[in-house]
């Protein structure tokens, strides 16, 4: 072979291998893409399971003040009804008690 | 060509071939990121959608077991309320039969018990120990009563055992196999019985 063939069969050779190495190089970066958006997929899932996480004693504990507060007011309804009409209850009670049919 | 400037023009064709190459994978990286992202914002969305249903059914769930025991709660707070009105009651019947209106009722709930048990030719009266005298001493009218409105031949007699209440009558037939219980606490429980009516009056019909 002349020497300036072998020196062109050498320089495809490197040319050759800097395009191997870039498609190397291209693989890398793409999974590292794939991984940084994996990444950010998963970051977004935990941090938004997260959030609701946080969010349920405060939810559970509202939730649960409403249906006391209702019912504080039902029972200081029925306190005040019942302290209103006590003595016309037991006047009741005692007449039909002292009711006779002879 | 010389050898030099073809070596020149390898080197430069594989400088560009890679730099598409990079260029490219780059591009393509930014968009699978991009994508990524866009990706998160959907996952987010639907999961907090999802979440959020979640954390509703839970609160509703926790909501409807609150609600069982605060209805327990009032259940216990209203027979409270009515137990508090038969106590009173009974301490209110306690003194009726300590007061003069009580004489005059006795043998009046004898003439309803013996009444109500029609047919019996003789009725034996059982009253507590505080009240026997107060029948025996109404036993002459009761018996007159009785003869003219019940049953002409019919007899009332005491009955030398004494009962434990608080007041009224206790009548059996005379062979003990009837009778009408017609003391006050009898009347009460009976009365006990309406916890409905009395919740009624109450509550004022909001029971």
């Amino acid at each position: 072979m002349i020497p300036s063939l072998r020196e062109l069969i050498e320089e495809e050779k490197i040319a050759n291998q800097q395009i191997l190495d870039a498609r190397e190089e291209a693989k890398k970066i793409l999974a590292k893409a794939k991984e940084k958006a994996e990444l950010v997929v998963s970051e977004a899932k935990d941090a938004t399971e997260k959030s609701w996480k946080a969010k349920i004693p405060g939810a559970l504990k509202e939730k649960s003040k409403i249906v006391k507060e209702r019912f504080d007011k039902e029972a200081a309804r029925l306190e005040d009804l019942a302290k209103k009409n006590h003595k016309k209850t037991v006047d009741f009670v005692l007449k039909s008690v002292q009711e006779v049919h002879a | 060509m010389s050898i030099e400037a073809l070596k020149s023009d390898i080197q430069v064709k594989t400088k560009e071939t890679v730099a598409n190459i990079l260029k490219e994978a780059k591009s393509e990286a930014g968009k699978i990121v991009e994508n990524g992202k866009v990706r998160a914002e959907e996952i987010k969305s639907k999961l907090a959608e999802r979440l959020k249903r979640e954390l509703e059914e839970k609160a509703g769930m926790g909501a409807a077991t609150e609600e069982v025991e605060e209805k327990k709660r009032i259940a216990t707070l209203k027979q409270n309320l009515i137990d508090g009105v038969f106590n009173d009651a009974e301490a209110g019947l306690r003194k009726f039969v300590k007061g003069e209106d009580y004489k005059k009722m006795l043998p009046e709930l004898a003439a309803e018990a013996i009444k109500e048990l029609t047919g019996g030719e003789k009725f034996i009266l059982a009253v507590n120990a505080d009240d026997k005298k107060l029948m025996k001493d109404a036993m002459r009218d009761l018996q007159k009563g009785i003869s003219e409105k019940v049953s002409k031949g019919a007899m009332v007699e005491l009955d030398d055992e004494t009962i434990d209440c608080i007041g009224g009558v206790v009548v059996y037939t005379q062979n003990r196999e009837r009778s009408f219980d017609n003391t006050i606490d009898a009347k009460f429980s009976r009365c006990r019985e309406e916890t409905w009516q009395i919740a009624q009056i109450l509550f004022g019909g909001n029971a």
